[in-house]
């Protein structure tokens, strides 16, 4: 098989903007209450801040999945606030940030969707536009640490209650450092039929990245959350651990969709989880190319009759990454359903793992779930793994759990090249075609980002 | 847990049945090494659990050489608040060009029975072929409805249904053995 | 013209074609028959370049197209050159649409003509019209889900769309029924008509050259030509079997 040679990192680039601010390297209960005081929290966020402290230090890292022992916890910055306002208006956002923004494409997105735009830079969100037609609806949707300050109560009320700080050692982490991330409330009722979308770019040197979002879907609402990543590169090693977490309530119907291009050399280390109620749907959709680590299982847990979840994962390894993603469905009513499909792709040395869970708690009649998992292993020197976990406590269920894992076919490669097709246009495309089931999920501008994607990986160029 | 290593040699097949009924608990675990050309092996395993049974069946198969075959099928149907586990490994190790793996299990649970499956698969070859297919899940009510509309009574649905079920496996049975099986199982 | 001599292939160490030889003028519809095993699919795909196909260097083979040397191309640089085989059970390729591939296909064979893809849909279109498969199947995945006589009429689309020089069509009368097949084979003569393809038509069947009027035949024997012909060894066939031969 003809080899390629990976391209530098495309977006990697960092401009020369000056952090106004940032905690020092290293974390200690000062760098806590620092980043406490800075926000001007109230009192529960601080204690819950340093308890979660205690439970990251007390935890163990995961014993399983990638090698984290390369993470020097002491060398990274917990905070670094770029600038002191938020940004209300395109025109209010500083030219330097901005310039960091138009290479990734943000205000394209902005012109293409008028639902708002929530850019994360560095660990504070800096520019968030709210359009009328969401004020009007009564959506909320803004960055989490204004989330604290304006709507308390409902923070309060929601905030780790999904994800514990005691979930595991990164979460406690997340929970004890987090900043910016979104804040979305859905109203009963409401619709919002355009993707709701977010960037998020590492941007500082040795930079952790603890963003934290939290989605609420009010009875019988509905909403797509579309984040995409993209980040510069790094002379050392830099750190993502994000904690994301959804309600979806009664009738409610949430969609969250992932593309993820961490530069590689980025530790992706991410808790994600929904509850889902009474017939609810909660779905994720979640594209992790990029990154050194990726450690990444979205979690539905099925917490209400007929409530229902699908995961749609897709990873693509390169050399020197290991993509360890999954899902999990946890049921624990009757008749609840979930799908969870993945796609993997591993190439010149990298490697793809598939982890999943799929749990059904006694009671939970009727319940249904079909795994799939597909990969695709490009060269000899890649490797794939499979570790499909299937707990069932219930009799009256059906569950299913089918993979594979082949190479790019010769006849297949053979048919293309008859037809005049080259070998490596060949591969692109068969294995576009291989994610195109998970594509086909993505809004129309990052279907054709993700097939770029696969084809810079495929083939060091776009053209 | 009592351990088991089969090693398989070039061109050499194996059958490695396994029968598990009549209350028997069943701690195993089996290691298949193929480390010669050609080696194949079929692990078929057959499981009924009843009472309180508990059955745990762990299985491992690795691929050392070249277009070495692995196809292991395991059954199992558990009533009462029997329990079964398996974690099912097929790992392709680099070398092993044009390997074939499989991995297929299927629980069919009554009452209050618990099921547990890992079947994992760890590749280090790109030249291969591995899959693995899991279900665990009661028998189709539109089965049970089926014949019973033909005036089968409850029981005797579930039994056909159960027989059903294993008649494919046992035929991987080695032909001298599957007369006892089915014996046993009084289908 | 396809210049093929002394061609002696074998697939997984296997010599199956024992020197074969033909020449195929532009415009010219040559049939091979011959029974199962004689080496009918071994000759088109060692010719296209499968990867499984080996032809033997020593026998000092001749392929040439065009006066251009074929032996040592790989397999795209011998469609860019004009060379064209319809497979007997063309590949699923999931999520790759028809007209995805179609359209990357007749890129990579004519880089210089730029159809709007507009105007390339059109002529699908009438491609697939040509053979009587409804326009929805340009969105299918390629050969996915197909039955066996829309795969045949799938390959006929890519040989109108792809126009080469020469096309070797294996077996592409088997699991056509009578309308489908005078269709394939009004195709195929139009192309001949239009583009001057030379035609080698590979089969086991006498039927499809009732409508496509062969303008020589061959019979393949044992990796061989045992004999060549016009139609009147057709109708030798038909009556006597290949033992007659």
């Amino acid at each position: 098989m003809q080899q390629f040679d990976l391209p530098e990192y495309e977006f990697g680039f960092f401009d020369t903007g000056k952090p106004f601010y940032s905690t020092p390297k290293g974390l200690t209960e000062k760098t806590i209450l620092d980043i406490s005081a800075m926000k001007k929290e109230p009192l529960w966020m601080r204690e819950r801040r340093l308890l979660a402290y205690k439970l990251f230090l007390a935890k163990s890292m995961p014993e399983w999945g990638g090698d984290l022992s390369r993470i020097k916890f002491e060398d990274i910055y917990y905070y670094v606030k770029p600038t002191d306002k938020q940004g209300r208006t395109w025109d209010d956002v500083p030219a330097e940030i901005k310039n960091t923004f138009d290479k990734i494409g943000i205000p394209e997105a902005e012109k293409k969707f008028l639902a708002g735009v929530g850019a994360q830079y560095d660990s504070e969100v800096v520019y968030h536009s709210i359009s009328k037609m969401l004020e009007k609806k009564g959506v909320i949707f803004t960055d989490t640490d204004t989330a604290l300050q304006k709507y308390p109560e409902m923070f309060q009320q929601y905030f780790g209650t999904v994800i514990p700080a005691g979930d595991n050692k990164f979460a406690a982490l997340n929970s004890a450092v987090w900043s910016g991330g979104s804040f979305i409330y859905i109203p009963k009722g409401v619709r919002v039929d355009l993707p709701l979308q977010a960037y998020f770019r590492i941007n500082a040197r040795n930079m952790g990245q603890f963003e934290r979002t939290l989605i609420i879907a009010d009875e019988g609402s509905y909403v797509h959350y579309v984040e995409g990543c993209t980040a510069p590169i790094f002379t050392t090693d830099s750190l993502h651990s994000a904690v994301v977490e959804i309600i979806v309530k009664k009738n409610a119907r949430v969609r969250y969709t992932t593309i993820q291009n961490w530069s590689k050399n980025v530790y992706n280390l991410v808790t994600k989880r929904m509850f889902v109620e009474e017939d609810g749907i909660g779905e994720w959709v979640d594209a992790n190319l990029g990154s050194q680590i990726t450690m990444k299982y979205p979690s539905i847990y099925l917490k209400g009759k007929r409530a229902r979840g699908e995961i749609l994962s897709l990873a693509f390894a390169g050399n020197g990454q290991h993509q360890d993603a999954g899902g999990k469905a946890i049921h624990m009513a009757p008749e609840t359903s979930s799908s969870i499909i993945s796609k993997s792709i591993s190439k010149n040395g990298g490697r793809t793992s598939y982890r999943g869970l799929l749990k059904v708690h006694k009671g939970a009649i009727g319940s249904k779930s079909n795994v799939r998992c597909d990969a695709l292993i490009l060269d000899e020197e890649s490797r794939s793994d499979t570790y499909p976990t299937m707990l069932i406590d219930e009799e009256e269920v059906t569950v299913g759990h089918e993979a594979s894992v082949s190479k790019i076919g010769e006849e297949q490669l053979f048919y293309f090249q008859s037809r005049g097709i080259p070998q490596a246009q060949a591969e692109t495309m068969i294995v576009n075609g291989f994610v195109e089931p998970i594509v086909k999920e993505l809004p129309m501008e990052y279907a054709v980002e993700l097939n770029r994607l696969v084809q810079l990986e495929m083939t060091g160029s776009v053209g | 847990m009592k351990n088991v290593t089969v090693i398989i040699e070039k061109n050499e097949e194996r059958i490695l049945p396994f029968f598990f009924a009549d209350g028997e608990n069943c701690e195993l675990s089996v290691e298949v090494r193929l480390v010669g050309e050609g080696a194949r092996v079929d692990i078929v395993g057959i499981f009924v659990g009843s009472n309180d049974n508990r059955m745990l069946f762990n299985t491992s198969v690795v691929h050392l050489a070249p277009r070495t075959v692995s196809k292991t099928t395991l059954r199992g149907v558990l009533r009462d608040t029997s329990s079964f586990s398996n974690d099912g490994i097929i790992s392709i190790q680099k070398g092993a060009k044009g390997a074939d793996g499989f991995f297929s299990s299927k629980l069919l649970l009554f009452d209050n029975a618990k099921g547990k499956s890992i079947p994992s698969l760890e590749i280090e070859e790109n030249d291969l072929k591995a899959g693995h297919a899991s279900t665990i899940g009661r028998p189709d009510p539109y089965q049970l409805f089926y014949l019973k509309s033909r005036g089968l009574s409850d029981e005797e649905a579930r039994r056909l249904i159960v027989t059903g079920f294993f008649i494919p496996s046992i035929e991987l049975f080695p032909v001298e053995e599957r007369k006892s099986v089915k014996k046993r199982l009084s289908l | 013209m396809l210049v093929v001599k002394n061609l002696y292939a074998s697939v997984e160490n296997t010599e199956i074609l024992h020197g074969f030889n033909i020449t195929i003028k532009p415009g010219e519809i040559h049939a091979v028959m011959g029974p199962n095993g004689s080496g009918k699919t071994s000759l088109a795909m060692s010719l296209m370049g499968h990867p499984g196909y080996v032809i033997d260097p020593l026998q000092k083979p001749v392929f040439e197209l065009g006066g251009v040397d074929m032996s040592h191309l790989p397999s795209e640089e011998r469609a860019k050159a004009g060379l064209f085989v319809s497979f007997q059970n063309p590949v699923e390729v999931t999520g790759v649409s028809f007209l995805a591939f179609l359209r990357t296909a007749a890129k990579a064979l004519r880089p210089d003509e730029k159809i709007p893809l507009s105007l390339f849909k059109e002529e699908v279109k009438r491609a697939l019209y040509a053979v009587s498969l409804d326009e929805s199947f340009m969105h299918r995945f390629l050969n996915e889900g197909f039955s066996g006589g829309e795969r045949k009429r799938a390959e006929i689309v890519q040989l109108i769309l792809l126009r080469p020089r020469i096309a070797i069509l294996d077996e592409i009368d088997s699991g056509l029924d009578v309308d489908s097949l005078k269709l394939v084979a009004a195709a195929i003569a139009k192309n001949v008509q239009r583009n001057q393809t030379g035609i080698l038509l590979i089969t086991h069947y006498q039927r499809i050259m009732h409508f496509l009027k062969p303008t020589h035949v061959h019979i393949l024997i044992d990796g061989k030509i045992k004999k060549s012909g016009g139609m009147e060894l057709v109708r030798k066939v038909e009556k006597d079997g290949y033992a007659a031969i």
